[in-house]
C-alpha cells in the first residue's frame, strides 16, 4: 500500500440497491476524505452509514460507482490487502470471549504469520497505548464495556492500519466510557491514522469539532466539504486527463 | 514458518474444543484403517508366499517300491512347465537322512533290519497356486505311493485370501466414505464452533489460507493419528495374530513384521492424507463459502 501522495478515500457516484427487498440504500454518494482526517458519519438508523463504511472494507459491494482508496480503485485491491490496511471497530466489540485481551490483540498478528514473541510484544505496546496496562490477562467478560471497546480498538490498530473505521463505537457505553474511547480515537488520529466514525451521539460530535458527513435516506449531505463530484463529472475529468 | 505453527495451534485448539465429535471421527477412522491394514497384510502375505516362499511349498512324490524307471519319471517332470526344479532321493539316501535326523534314536530305524522308506522326488514349483494341477498329473502316472503337498493349508489359504481381498476392497471403499463423511461433519461442527474467530480472521484480512488451512490440518491430524495407532497395533501384535490364527504353521512362512511395516506404511499414510484433505476441503468449501 502506498504511504502518501494520494487521496485516502474517494467515493464517486456510489449506489447500493438490494434487489430482493427493493431497497435503494445509497444513492449517488460522492465524497472525498484526505489522509489524516477525522470524519463523522451521522444520520438516523437505517440511513446507510454502516453500508457506506462496509463498502470501504469490501463487506458490501456497491451496485454502481467507484470507490478509490489509497489512490486505487478498490476493485483492484484484494480483500486481504485492503483489510490489512483498514482497522474496524464495532459497537458490539466482537471480541473472542475465551481469549484474554492480549490474545485477542496478538491473534491478528499471528494470523499474518508474525512470530508469537513479536505478536505479543506489539500487542502489549498497543494495549498500553490504549491505557490497558494490567488488563492484558483479563477475559472480555471480566472487563467493563469501555475496556472491551479499547481492546477492540487495540486489535484494530495493532497492525498500524492507515484507516480506522468505527461503527458506533460508543453506542453501548456510558458517557464516561464514551469520552474515554473518544480520547483514544483522537490520539490515534493525531498520530496520522484516518478515522471514520459512524455515530448517533451529537454531544461527542459537537465536542470533537471534526468534519461531518450526514447520510439521509441514502443521500450524502456533506456541508463541510465543497469539492465533491458526481460520477459523470469524475468520468469527464478522467477523459480530460486529470483528476482535479 | 510461523504461519504453519499458527495453523497447527489453531487445529489443535479446534480438536479439543469439539472433543466428542472429533473422538468419534478418530474412532471411525481407526476402524477404517484397521480393516485396510489387515486386508493389506493378508494380501501382501499371500503374494509373498506365492513369490518368495515357493521353495518351501513342495510336492513330494513318494514312489512305489516296484517303480524303478526313475529316469523316465525325471524326463516327464522336466517336460512339465509348472515345475521349477526337482531332486531325486533314492531309498538309500532317504534311509541315511532319516538315520541322521533321528540322531540317538536311530535304533528305532536300524532295528527294523529293512529300509521302509520309499524313493522320492521333491518337486519345487514356479507358482505354488499350480500345486493341485501338478499333483493331478503326477498321480495320473500311477507311480506314486502317495503325494504330499500341504493341500489343505494351501487350498484354504488361497481361497480365504482371495475372498478377503475381494470383500476388503468394498469394505475399505465404504469405510473410507464413512470416515470422510464423519470428518466432514466434524469439520463443519468445528467451523460453527469457531465462527467468531473466523469472522475476525476475515475482518483483519488474514486471508483464505489462514481461515481454511487449520481445518485441513485438523482433519489430517485425525486421520494420521488413526493410521499411526493402527500401524503401531500391527507392529506390536502382528506375530501374535499369526500365531493365534495359524498356529500349525511356522512363522517363517509369513513376512516378518519389518517387511509388513515397510509395505504398509506408504499406502496407509497416503490413504490417511487423501481422506483428510478431501473431506476437510469439501467441508470448508461448503461452509466457508464467503471467505
Amino acid at each position: 500500500m502506498p504511504k502518501g501522495g494520494f487521496r485516502m478515500i474517494e467515493f464517486i457516484g456510489i449506489e447500493k440497491f438490494y434487489p430482493n427487498s427493493r431497497i435503494h440504500a445509497i444513492k449517488d454518494a460522492s465524497f472525498k476524505i484526505e489522509k489524516g482526517e477525522f470524519v463523522f458519519f451521522m444520520g438516523k438508523s437505517g440511513a446507510g452509514k454502516t453500508t457506506l463504511l462496509k463498502m470501504l472494507y469490501k463487506a458490501e459491494k456497491p451496485s454502481g460507482g467507484i470507490i478509490m482508496s489509497f489512490g486505487k480503485d478498490i476493485k483492484k485491491i484484494s480483500k486481504t490487502t485492503l483489510r490489512r490496511n483498514i482497522g474496524v471497530v464495532f459497537q458490539t466489540f466482537e471480541l473472542v470471549e475465551n481469549k484474554t485481551a492480549l490474545e485477542n490483540v496478538s491473534y491478528v498478528l499471528e494470523c499474518y504469520g508474525v512470530s508469537p514473541r513479536k505478536s505479543k510484544k506489539k500487542a502489549l505496546e498497543t494495549l498500553a497505548m490504549l491505557g490497558l496496562v494490567g488488563k492484558e490477562k483479563q477475559y472480555p467478560y471480566e472487563m467493563s464495556g469501555g475496556e472491551r471497546q479499547r481492546v477492540a480498538i487495540a486489535r484494530a490498530m495493532v497492525n498500524n492500519p492507515q484507516i480506522l473505521i468505527c461503527d458506533e463505537p460508543t453506542g453501548n457505553l456510558d458517557d464516561e466510557n464514551a469520552q474515554n474511547v473518544m480520547h483514544y480515537l483522537k490520539e490515534i488520529n493525531e498520530k496520522g491514522t484516518t478515522v471514520l466514525m459512524a455515530t448517533h451521539n451529537k454531544e461527542i460530535v459537537r465536542e470533537m469539532k471534526k468534519r461531518i458527513i450526514y447520510v439521509q435516506d441514502g443521500y450524502i449531505v456533506d456541508k463541510t466539504y465543497k469539492n465533491n463530484v458526481s460520477l459523470s463529472q469524475y468520468i469527464h475529468r478522467l477523459n480530460q486527463g486529470g483528476r482535479k | 514458518m510461523w504461519a504453519i505453527w499458527f495453523w497447527l495451534k489453531e487445529a489443535n485448539k479446534g480438536l479439543f474444543r469439539n472433543f466428542i465429535m472429533n473422538s468419534f471421527a478418530l474412532l471411525l477412522s481407526i476402524v477404517c484403517f484397521a480393516i485396510l491394514a489387515i486386508s493389506t497384510t493378508i494380501g501382501i502375505n499371500a503374494k509373498y508366499i506365492s513369490t518368495n516362499q515357493e521353495e518351501k511349498i513342495q510336492v513330494i512324490l513318494h514312489l512305489k517300491d516296484d517303480v524303478k524307471n526313475y529316469q523316465q519319471i525325471e524326463d516327464r517332470l522336466r517336460q512339465l512347465p509348472e515345475v521349477k526344479s526337482y531332486v531325486f532321493i533314492s531309498k538309500d539316501e532317504a534311509y541315511e537322512q532319516m538315520k541322521q535326523s533321528l540322531g540317538k534314536k536311530q535304533d528305532m530305524l536300524t532295528d527294523l533290519n529293512f529300509n521302509p522308506l520309499p524313493a522320492s522326488f521333491e518337486i519345487n514349483l514356479k507358482n505354488p497356486r499350480d500345486v493341485k494341477k501338478v499333483v493331478k498329473i503326477v498321480e495320473s502316472w500311477g507311480v506314486d505311493e502317495n503325494v504330499k503337498y500341504g493341500a489343505e493349508f494351501l487350498d484354504n489359504y488361497f481361497k480365504v485370501t482371495d475372498r478377503i481381498n475381494k470383500i476388503a476392497f468394498w469394505v475399505i471403499i465404504v469405510m473410507a466414505f464413512a470416515t470422510a463423511s464423519v470428518i466432514y461433519s466434524s469439520i463443519r461442527m468445528n467451523i460453527l464452533n469457531r465462527n467468531k474467530e473466523i469472522e475476525i480472521k476475515d475482518l483483519v484480512g488474514a486471508g483464505m489460507l489462514n481461515v481454511r488451512v487449520p481445518f485441513v490440518f485438523e482433519a489430517l491430524i485425525l486421520t494420521i493419528i488413526s493410521a499411526s495407532i493402527v500401524l503401531a497395533g500391527i507392529y506390536f501384535y502382528y506375530e501374535d495374530m499369526i500365531r493365534m490364527l495359524l498356529n500349525d504353521l511356522p512363522i517363517a512362512t509369513f513376512m516378518s513384521v519389518g517387511q509388513v511395516m515397510k509395505s504398509l506404511i506408504p499406502p496407509m499414510y497416503l490413504v490417511a492424507i487423501v481422506i483428510g484433505i478431501v473431506s476437510s476441503v469439501l467441508s470448508t468449501q461448503r461452509y466457508l463459502k464467503r471467505h
